[in-house]
């Protein structure tokens, strides 16, 4: 592989590391922190453009040395990167929306007096995707994971002023670090056979070693994480929560980065996770049930950001259900396929929602009713990601859904495996359910009326009073002052004060260029980008959802009242079943019990640390001062008695002397 | 060879003139205390560099009778230590340039500083067990004085309390460990640490290599210290004064850690492999005690202490499986933990002074709102302490778990494993106690009761320690390539 090359690689990951650096150093100066980030996010995608043109153009692929190797002894630990052409057209993507972003956040947070610090930790998220991406070596794979959940923390909690916001962005890395527990054990199974924490190494050793018991923990383990990062059952409750977050954060993490970073690692690990079926098989099932239950969710949210928000669980469990049910010979590329059309058309949702959030001051559905209809320049963004997400041919959404429903099919056809059939069903069951929710949001933003519900004000205030979570029982100990009633709920969407300042050029550029992605990405398929992904298409699996799609459609128009609220879901579920979905049924709730235990646990060892272990330090206090007053005690100031003792002495050195003789 | 005496002849010298000028109040040479003191300890940093680029050695007779000579060197295993306690030597004193505490005259307070600076040094340079001895003893006293003296006066009984159970905890730990380095000499036939390393316990029989063994790790486990031997560190840290707890926590408990690789690892490796289960699952008990205890603890610098206990759970754990990986994994995380509690005491230390107490159950302002610097500062230090990839935490803990999984062969492999997924939830635990106490004083939307923000001095030291955490968080090799030659002559791997 030639130096340029290799140079080009380490760039992606080096410019956005230093970029964050130095952002942070001006971080006080708006002009400087908006300079550094975009010159960063171009540079950046100028040396992935590179990357990717020089893996296809002449087919290189290797290695690329980092910081070099660690000395451990028997462990070999090379820190590499790995360039490929799966690595390739990740980072190129990833580059691009981040790129997107930036110059979206430019303009969105144009009055945000921490704008610096938020395109610094920006920056940084990104250095920890791309090392994700481009990682040949288990341990970069882990700096890059945790990298980002670090950063997600400091992005969701970007307004940290507000509690809700530090709240959720506590809950979030919590949430995932526990899933990433096993995660970590996961690695540590999987260096420890081959000895070598080298990607391309480790694959080798176990490849012969196909079932293996530890094979298949080792992969258990890592679905853990994975489901900790994607946001899926039972960790999936974390992700809705962070829509706290600024909006281009949100677009962020739900695009191209962390929640599909999941999807990217066990890619990479395809060749030898195929080779264990209990654990494609915990996988199937993971996704099966995250799809449906996150589609159904959706359906009944009644703020539309978080609506997407469980679009998005539900599309990360349709990429990662594509690695559980693939056949070996198909390899990742249905996957990675959905990951890029995914990261595409759900960043133009994030984007066009939070332009659409500052124009009407709010993302719930209330406050959105008919937003497209009083802003025409959003019908079209909007409206393509709703198509591409609902899988609307000839939309990208529609190609890379058809890509995993062929892969599973394929499961099925080739051999009879329980996987594949609940893969199948389940997603053909989840493309109804998408379409449901993106009709009943279409049909909200082009609603005619804005007359709101009365009812619908009054769910929102209860929830405010049930909603608790896992922060508070670590926060006891809580500021004199009651956390404020705003702190939960819906209204926590409301979206920080922009003094509607007109967009930028730069960002309604970036919304437009991503929703002609979204409509063209399709055509990906007839280039070699993707690997292993060849232009066709199961015409009656196509058929087939399309009618499931018009069918779904036409039924959620049909439930839609032509008069009130115009929204389906606040119209059939009522305002108390609404405040279900919006809580999600309670997960919160568990973490919480979970989190109490925990707590618990903490007072008993902190009454055991000073009321056992400390109680034998403080006995030796007592002890020495027992002996003390026993000596005195025995002081009698008699000389008789002192006496006595001076005889029994002699005669104990006597028998002593007499018996040892 | 005359720079090595020099590295240590000059922090005790000048220690000593400080603290017998002590007597006299005058406020002009209080001043100079500062300035005498900053020279003493920059001097010393710079020899202390020399010393470990030139590696002399130092061979002298003393105690013929008894085989013990003044013998110091450097080695890749003391390198590190050597820097960060020459390094540490001069944060406190500049810190407390602008944060000198109260309690007594200022130039007892930094002869103190200077004489524990000098009996680290020493520990870490004799190659002598029973110089090593003396030189662990030294600094305990300078301590006393600065937690006794110059310690928190809200509560003298409590004062007085943290301070003799320090002194007398860790004088029991030393009696001990005075009875097996003299066991250990007795048995092996020489005091110098490198040939009892090179033996590597040859001639000396099992049962008498557990026994002796056994002492040394108990009497250096106070001073770790390991669980239950650790309720001396939370009161003792609670009193000290910033620069006290700076040192105990960055340089006293490295002392610990460093004897059991010197005195115990190296040339007894039959009994500490028949300890070595016993030795990890008090260290990983530490782990998971320390964590849950920092999830309800609402003393900050209590809090910080117990987090201590587990970190030092991570060093106790890599020790024991008794592997390459395991003692790289165990030095790093040793200088990692004194940097980051060095940090995070600095900053503690700091907020304690601007609050008033240390109590995180009060309302006060938000850091980040008020003070963006301690902010920073204390979400990098936290970052550092949860083990965040990247920072200088992530290492020495990850490699002690990979090595905990992959122990030597003489080590019990279910319970290693067992241990290792013990430890693993450990790091959750620390991620929950890290991000609560940044909701609590880091975010939020108060700005009262106003606090300045840090600058000058206090500020120079907490950016260099920021900066240390990320550069040998992204360049772990710097410190594994110093140590990697010496801990490959120490553990004889055996592929399994």
């Amino acid at each position: 592989m030639s130096d340029l090359v290799q140079q080009a690689a380490r760039l992606v990951v080096l410019v956005p590391f230093v970029a964050a650096v130095l952002g942070l150093f001006v971080a006080r100066r708006r002009l400087a922190s908006a300079y550094i980030a975009c010159t960063g996010g171009v540079v950046t995608l100028l040396a992935g453009s590179y990357v990717l043109y020089a893996v296809h153009h002449d087919s290189v692929a290797g290695q690329v040395s980092t910081i070099g190797a660690l000395p451990l002894g028997q462990l070999r630990m090379p820190l590499n990167l790995f360039v490929d052409d799966l690595s390739a057209i990740v980072l190129f993507t990833v580059a691009l929306v981040g790129l997107a972003i930036q110059l979206f956040t430019k303009w969105y947070l144009h009055d945000d007096d921490r704008y610096g610090v938020f395109v610094a930790s920006v920056s940084l998220f990104l250095a920890g995707m791309l090392l994700v991406v481009l990682s040949g070596d288990l341990v970069l794979t882990l700096v890059g994971w945790e990298v980002m959940g670090w950063c997600s923390y400091l992005l969701i909690g970007h307004n940290s002023r507000r509690d809700s916001a530090s709240r959720a962005a506590t809950k979030a890395f919590l949430v995932t670090r526990t899933a990433d527990l096993a995660f970590v054990i996961g690695l540590i199974i999987l260096a420890s056979g081959a000895q070598t924490t080298s990607i391309r190494d480790l694959m080798v050793y176990w490849a012969t070693l196909p079932g293996s018991t530890l094979l298949t923990a080792a992969f258990i383990c890592l679905l853990s994480g994975i489901a900790g990062k994607s946001a899926q059952f039972p960790f999936h409750d974390w992700l809705p929560d962070a829509m706290e977050g600024p909006t281009p954060a949100s677009a962020l993490i739900h695009a191209a980065t962390m929640v599909a970073a999941g999807t990217f690692v066990l890619s990479r690990l395809f060749p030898i996770f195929v080779l264990s079926d209990p654990a494609r098989l915990v996988l199937a099932v993971i996704t099966a049930v995250t799809m449906i239950g996150a589609a159904i969710i959706a359906f009944g949210q009644s703020d539309l950001k978080r609506l997407l928000a469980y679009s998005t669980v539900s599309q990360i469990a349709i990429m990662l259900s594509a690695l559980a049910v693939a056949p070996a010979a198909t390899g990742a590329g249905p996957a990675v396929l959905h990951l890029l059309s995914h990261a595409l058309f759900k960043s133009l949702l994030f984007l066009s929602i939070g332009w659409l959030s500052v124009l009407v001051a709010g993302t719930a559905a209330v406050a959105m009713s008919g937003g497209v209809r009083h802003h025409p320049e959003l019908r079209w963004p909007i409206g393509i990601g709703l198509l591409a997400l609902a899988g609307v041919p000839p939309l990208v959404g529609f190609v890379s859904k058809e890509y995993v429903l062929a892969a599973a099919h394929d499961n099925v056809s080739e051999s009879v495996s329980a996987g594949g059939w609940i893969v199948l069903i389940s997603v053909g069951l989840t493309v109804v359910l998408t379409a449901a929710y993106c009709t009943r949001a279409w049909l909200v933003l082009t609603h005619s009326s804005v007359d709101e519900e009365p009812t619908h004000e009054v769910a929102i205030e209860e929830l405010r009073e049930i909603d608790v979570s896992l922060i508070e029982i670590l926060t006891e100990p809580a500021p004199d002052e009651a956390p404020a009633l705003s702190s939960t709920g819906t209204d926590v969407l409301v979206e920080p004060g922009h003094g509607h300042a007109e967009i930028h050029n730069s960002a309604r550029l970036s919304v437009l260029f991503l929703a002609f992605l979204s409509v063209v990405g399709g055509l990906v398929i007839f280039t070699p980008l993707i690997p292993k992904v060849e232009p066709h298409i199961n015409v009656w699996l196509a058929g087939a959802s399309l009618v499931l799609i018009l069918a779904s459609a036409a039924t959620v128009r049909l439930m839609t009242p032509v008069h009130g609220s115009g929204d389906a879901a606040a119209d059939r579920l009522g305002a108390d079943r609404m405040a279900q979905f919006d809580k999600g049924f309670g997960a919160d709730g568990v973490y919480v019990a979970v989190a109490s235990q925990v707590v618990q646990l903490a007072r008993i060892v902190v009454v055991a640390d000073r009321q056992v272990i400390d109680a034998y330090v403080r006995g030796t206090v007592v002890a020495t001062r027992w002996v003390g007053i026993a000596g005195e005690r025995a002081h009698t100031h008699k000389p008789s008695s002192y006496l006595v003792w001076l005889l029994v002495g002699l005669l104990a050195v006597g028998v002593v002397g007499v018996t040892s003789w | 060879m005359i720079l090595l005496l020099a590295a240590l002849a000059v922090p005790a010298v000048t220690g000593t003139a400080l603290i017998l000028a002590g007597r006299d109040s005058m406020t002009a040479r209080q001043g100079n205390a500062n300035l005498v003191s900053l020279v003493a300890s920059v001097t010393t940093a710079v020899l202390v560099v020399a010393t470990v680029i030139t590696r002399p050695e130092v061979d002298q007779s003393w105690l013929p009778s008894l085989g013990v000579r003044w013998q110091f060197a450097v080695d890749g295993i003391s390198a590190p230590l050597l820097l960060l306690t020459a390094a540490l030597g001069i944060a406190v004193v500049v810190h407390a340039r602008s944060h000198a505490p109260h309690g007594g005259s200022l130039t007892t307070f930094y002869g103190c500083l200077l004489l524990v600076e000098f009996g680290a040094l020493a520990t870490f340079l004799s190659r002598d067990a029973v110089i090593f001895f003396l030189s662990f003893e030294v600094v305990l006293i300078p301590m006393w004085v600065l937690i006794s003296r110059y310690g928190d006066s809200h509560d003298l009984a409590a004062r007085s309390d943290a301070s003799g159970r320090f002194v007398l905890y860790t004088v029991l730990g030393s009696t001990l460990m005075l009875v097996g380095i003299l066991a250990l000499v007795q048995s092996a036939g020489t005091a110098n640490l490198a040939d009892l390393a090179k033996a590597h316990g040859a001639g000396i029989e099992r049962p008498t290599q557990i026994v002796i063994a056994a002492l040394l790790l108990v009497g250096l486990g106070i001073k770790i210290p390991l669980w239950p031997l650790h309720t001396w560190l939370p009161p003792a840290h609670t009193i000290a004064p910033t620069a006290g707890s700076v040192l105990l926590a960055a340089v006293l408990l490295k002392m610990g850690t460093y004897g059991v690789v010197r005195l115990v690892i190296a040339p007894l490796p039959i009994g500490f492999g028949a300890l070595a289960p016993l030795f990890a699952a008090a260290g990983v008990v530490g782990i998971l005690w320390g964590g849950l205890a920092c999830l309800v603890e609402n003393d900050l610098k209590r809090l910080i202490a117990y987090s201590s206990v587990a970190h030092m759970g991570f060093v106790v754990l890599g020790l024991s499986s008794g592997t390459t990986v395991g003692l790289q994994a165990a030095l790093f995380a040793n200088v990692a933990h004194g940097v980051v509690s060095a940090l995070l005491f600095f900053l503690v230390g700091g907020l304690k002074e601007r609050w008033g107490s240390a109590d995180l159950a009060t309302a006060r302002a938000a850091l980040r709102e008020v003070s963006p610097r301690l902010g920073f500062a204390l979400v990098v230090g936290f970052a550092a302490s949860l083990g965040l990839p990247g920072l200088v935490g992530f290492w020495g803990e990850f490699l002690a778990m990979y090595s905990a999984w992959n122990p030597a062969p003489d080590r019990p492999l279910g319970l290693m494993r067992v241990l290792t997924v013990l430890a693993v939830t450990g790091t959750a635990v620390a991620a929950g106690y890290s991000l609560r106490v940044l909701r609590l004083i880091w975010s939020g939307d108060r700005t009262s009761p106003a606090h300045e923000d840090a600058h000058g001095g206090e500020w120079s030291v907490l950016a260099a320690l920021v900066a240390a955490v990320l550069v040998l968080g992204v360049a772990p090799g710097l410190l594994l390539n110093t140590t990697a030659k010496d801990v490959a002559a120490i553990t004889i791997e055996v592929s399994r």
